[in-house]
């Protein structure tokens, strides 16, 4: 498992995104997991309790998204819900579903941020 | 939430009674393994202005990935420029198996890293010609799960399961047999031995990835590898002709 390796690009990714931002904290910030991402949530969320203390993310709540497992449907010419990874099939008419829509990220949707100098305030 | 809202600066000499700090929202929505992702991208186009067909194998430890290849590139030096990475926690054996083959290897020692990414690849090709090569085969830190994350910029991924392993695993690693192009059945020649449900194991591979084109050989009798190297060779024209 290498949740700790991801956590630690998110890290990198969070730097990134706040060269331009002035001094501020990072108060949350929202990952999107698929089922088909690679990573375990809960093991996610232990590298992140782990990894944040003394960087920038210390002290920042983690929210964790489930993204759906969707597909489009050759048959029934529609997107659907699929119901496991383990089995890819149209819940409506059985038929394969290897096309996949939605289930395989692994996003930084957003970061809730407070300019430091109002932090400092905050009893 | 409009990201451009900033909070309202607290009073300076009182600031017991100051506001709370506002906190804002900026969208990012970005991959988290973008820097990856970019670095393969980079590689893919490489590869292919270079003329390089370039194969990724993953599997289970032990499933028989180093055998297979070393006796794919056996077959493949006789009319073919070919040559292989080889990913590993540690030692260089598996370098060592795939050299005997004639090809040249270069091992990638990820000392703790249980995967190969895009980055260690780029590394390992300094200094090589990849005009000069047909194929080039790059095989895995022998791990089902984490690999799955990571693109190396390869044009086939292949997922190797043995005999000996079971029919369970692409239900169990669905992840991996998602990324895959096609699955690789290897060591039939111990189905027997192992009791292997061979019709159970195909529908789990068409469970997880309908439509996953699955071979079956064994490297060690030469069962089957014929015909992966002729779906080797299709590959490589049709990528060719994109």
């Amino acid at each position: 498992m290498h949740e700790i390796s991801v956590i630690q690009n998110v890290i990198e990714l969070v730097r990134q995104q706040l060269v331009d931002q002035g001094p501020v904290r990072v108060t949350a910030i929202r990952l999107r997991v698929g089922p088909l991402a690679g990573v375990v949530s809960d093991a996610l969320r232990f590298a992140f309790d782990a990894a944040a203390p003394g960087t920038l993310l210390e002290g920042a709540r983690l929210d964790l998204e489930a993204t759906p497992l969707t597909a489009w449907c050759r048959n029934c010419l529609a997107e659907r819900d699929v119901a496991t990874p383990q089995r890819l099939v149209c819940p409506v008419c059985e038929q394969p579903t290897p096309d996949l829509l939605s289930g395989k990220e692994l996003e930084l949707a957003w970061l809730e941020i407070v300019a430091l100098n109002e932090a400092i305030h905050e009893s | 939430m409009n990201p451009d809202v900033m909070a309202s600066p607290a009073p300076a000499t009182t600031p017991e009674i100051s506001n709370p700090p506002q906190p804002r929202i900026l969208q990012v929505r970005q991959k988290v393994l973008k820097h990856n992702d970019v670095l393969a991208r980079t590689l893919r186009d490489r590869f292919r202005d270079a003329g390089v067909f370039v194969v990724s194998l993953v599997s289970s430890p032990g499933s028989g990935k180093t055998t297979f290849l070393r006796e794919t590139l056996r077959r493949l030096i006789k009319t073919h420029r070919v040559a292989a990475l080889v990913g590993d926690l540690a030692t260089e054996n598996d370098a060592r198996r795939l050299a005997e083959s004639g090809a040249p290897v270069r091992q990638i020692v990820t000392g703790t890293v249980c995967h190969l990414e895009a980055q260690m690849v780029e590394t390992a090709l300094t200094g090589w010609d990849l005009a000069g090569l047909d194929y080039l085969f790059i095989e895995n830190v022998g791990n089902l799960v984490c690999p799955s994350s990571y693109d190396l910029g390869e044009a086939l991924r292949l997922v190797l399961l043995s005999t000996t392993e079971g029919e369970d695993k692409p239900l169990k690693y669905p992840t991996i047999f998602n990324t895959a192009d096609a699955a690789i059945i290897t060591k039939t020649d111990m189905s027997a031995a192992a009791s292997f449900d061979r019709e159970t194991a195909l529908a789990n591979i068409q469970s997880v990835r309908p439509g996953l084109v699955t071979l079956e050989l064994s490297a060690r009798t030469g069962e089957g590898m014929y015909r992966w190297l002729r779906f080797l060779d299709e590959q490589r024209t049709a990528a060719k002709s994109t």
